[in-house]
């Protein structure tokens, strides 16, 4: 009887335990969808920049683009729950984001094989609007913003992938030492399928 | 490090700069004046902070602490307490006040004037300034008049009028020209004091420098005329000469007092140098004539199009005239004009455009405020005459047209050299204007205030400011305190 009455206050311990643990770490989750319209921070990691609907989802994976004897390749990973942290500005908190890597072949061989990023990026709102960070290692690792932009072929049912460097009022410092070559490295504007 | 960031925009100003070696221009430095005095505008809310018993001797306990408006039933006026003048010298203070009626005098200003001694005695007067206007500028005329009173009560409560001057003896005017404090922008760390204040003691502020301008100055001498001649109130009062004859005798006081006409609206010595430049630059037909093409072509076109502002001033030979404005030249669809480094150049200007294709933004851009950097500190390194308070980046936009100023260059130094050097800053700042919607197409209130939100989150030290359809009326945009909307504070 005794030994019985022990467990049941272990057990009452443990969750005791559970629950004030999960209490002091507990987060407010921010669906990112509409993240603009609530004042949240990001300075007492107390926050959780979510991707609660799952856009980021149908990006995942490995996306081509062949033109000519060449062909571009992007292969996409989530991050969940990244915890981002700039002790000089303040900044503690968590996102969902994705890591980017390309490739480049040329007559089926490769060419190049990007680094992958470490730090992940993006922000989408709506379904099939995605903006994140694309790293050009080719133009000094120069970071743009990207759109990827998810639409369908109702007739054959397949997803293409939109991929648009934007290169709006951005500092290019090899393109300045080097006018005459491409602004990218890599072909942009292109419409990509998925592998 | 430091020094690696200068050198890095040193380079990239070499590239996308062709740098005007322009080393003979005039020098502008502000002179030190030779009085012992010194005078400034500081905004009542403060003053009243740093002096509460000046508003506990003037005002009621009765009287609203949230009235912008002191009332003095004594003598039938207001005072407005938005703004307050102060001259600072050895034996007192003078704290001068806009006196408003119901039926206000043609052509004369009020000033409350409050005097406070080292001994902590005040007096009271009522001044009078006579003035005429000739091109929408005031000149005072020389027969001003000054009234001590007795503690004018500022309450609702009534007493009567008492004059408490010596029959015999009045206080006479002599005006001079003086270089007076006129202050820079408010203390990143008291919002008590102003940048160059000497009572300032910020370490890691950057001085938006204080310096000195010629203002019309007037000293008050209290002269009686009984049983001992006439005294020197016939003097030339326009030669700055404030010694006097021999005085009269009948009156041992032998006081003086320095007062200036204060009118809320003088933008000569207002706090806030920012608005003063904003206006100095609006008022110019060929700007408000390139900001009004800049307008309309952003609508059509399909490359970005700018100019630069000048200070005439520094210009070799001077021009004499401020601002002078440039003409419009073309960037590309993505980027802004490749403007030519100029040592008098204090503001860039460029427009956005509407075109859905370009992905153009309806605020400032992470390039415009590192382009805001990069001149200065390239002034900096060209010991340009260009003051911090007048350099400026505008941007016209369907959205609106906006001003971006630097309150604290420290601060924005640092944001930049973050945002240069360390990619995965970039990448996270990139990520926030998305987050925050400032994105093209999406609503200028999100956009403005996703913009306001990036600078309180990384405090880089910057102002916002937003002009009206015809560029004027500038107003500085903050958050409010929910963070929810934006508070706007006019010029």
């Amino acid at each position: 009887m005794l030994i019985k009455q022990n467990i049941m206050k272990n057990i009452l311990y443990t969750i005791s335990l559970i629950l004030f643990t999960n209490f002091l770490f507990s987060q407010t989750v921010v669906n990112m969808a509409n993240s603009h319209n609530i004042d949240w921070n990001r300075e007492n990691g107390q926050y959780y920049l979510k991707d609660v609907n799952n856009y980021m989802l149908p990006y995942l994976g490995t996306w081509q683009y062949i033109y000519g004897n060449k062909e571009f390749r992007i292969s996409l990973t989530k991050v969940p729950m990244f915890h981002v942290m700039f002790s000089d500005y303040n900044t503690d908190y968590y996102k969902d984001g994705l890591l980017i890597q390309y490739q480049k072949y040329e007559n089926g061989q490769l060419i190049y094989n990007s680094q992958i990023d470490t730090y992940p990026t993006g922000i989408i709102k709506e379904y099939g609007k995605l903006n994140m960070s694309f790293t050009d290692y080719e133009r000094n690792g120069e970071s743009f913003p990207v759109d990827l932009i998810l639409f369908q072929n109702l007739n054959s049912n397949t997803e293409y992938l939109k991929f648009k460097i934007d290169r709006f009022e951005r500092r290019n410092t090899y393109y300045e030492q080097h006018p005459n070559e491409p602004y990218f490295s890599v072909p942009n504007d292109i419409i990509m399928t998925k592998m | 490090m430091k020094k690696n960031l200068f050198n890095f925009f040193w380079i990239f100003g070499l590239i996308s700069f062709l740098i005007s070696c322009e080393k003979d221009f005039d020098e502008v430095n502000a002179k030190k004046p030779n009085s012992s005095y010194k005078i400034k505008v500081v905004y009542g809310e403060n003053f009243f902070k740093e002096h509460p018993e000046i508003r506990s001797k003037l005002k009621s306990k009765s009287q609203p602490p949230s009235q912008s408006r002191m009332i003095s039933n004594d003598y039938n006026f207001e005072i407005d307490e938005t703004k307050v003048q102060i001259i600072e010298t050895e034996n007192y203070d003078v704290f001068t006040f806009k006196i408003e009626r119901n039926t206000p005098l043609n052509n004369v200003l009020e000033n409350y004037i409050l005097v406070q001694y080292s001994t902590d005695s005040l007096k009271h007067f009522i001044a009078n300034y006579p003035y005429t206007e000739v091109n929408q500028e005031r000149i005072y005329s020389n027969d001003a008049t000054i009234t001590e009173i007795s503690n004018p009560n500022l309450s609702y409560q009534a007493r009567d009028y008492l004059q408490i001057t010596n029959p015999n003896c009045e206080w006479v005017p002599y005006f001079s020209t003086q270089n007076v404090y006129i202050p820079g922008d408010r203390c990143g760390c008291h919002g008590n004091h102003v940048y160059g204040d000497p009572e300032c003691d910020c370490p890691a502020s950057p001085p938006t420098q204080g310096h000195y301008e010629t203002v019309d100055v007037t000293t008050w001498k209290y002269e009686c005329y009984t049983g001992g001649g006439s005294g020197s109130a016939n003097n030339n009062p326009w030669n700055g000469d404030t010694t006097g004859g021999g005085g009269g005798s009948g009156d041992s006081s032998s006081e003086d007092i320095l007062t200036a006409p204060f009118d809320n609206d003088n933008d000569l010595i207002i706090e806030n140098p920012d608005c003063g430049e904003l206006k100095t630059n609006s008022k110019d037909s060929i700007f408000r004539q390139n900001m009004n093409y800049l307008k309309t072509d952003l609508l059509t076109s399909n490359v970005e199009k700018g100019f630069q502002i000048y200070n005439g001033n520094y210009i070799t030979p001077p021009y004499a005239e401020n601002p002078v404005v440039g003409n419009i030249v073309s960037g590309t669809a993505q980027d802004t004009p490749a403007f030519p480094y100029h040592v008098a150049c204090k503001a860039l200007v460029h427009n956005h455009l509407k075109d859905p294709t370009k992905n153009h933004i309806g605020t400032f851009s992470p390039n415009d405020i590192l382009q805001l950097f990069d001149l200065y500190s390239i002034h900096q390194q060209q010991n340009s005459p260009v003051k911090q308070t007048e350099v400026a980046s505008y941007l016209v936009c369907n959205e609106g047209n906006y001003v971006l100023k630097i309150g604290d260059f420290n601060k924005l130094y640092l944001f930049v050299n973050k945002y240069v050097y360390d990619p995965i800053f970039k990448k996270e700042v990139d990520d926030f204007y998305k987050e925050k919607n400032i994105v093209h197409g999406k609503p200028k209130i999100d956009q403005n205030i996703g913009f306001l939100k990036l600078l309180k989150k990384y405090n880089f030290g910057v102002k916002l400011f937003e002009g009206d359809e015809n560029f004027e009326n500038w107003q500085e945009l903050e958050l409010n305190n929910s963070g929810n909307d934006i508070t706007k504070k006019p010029c």
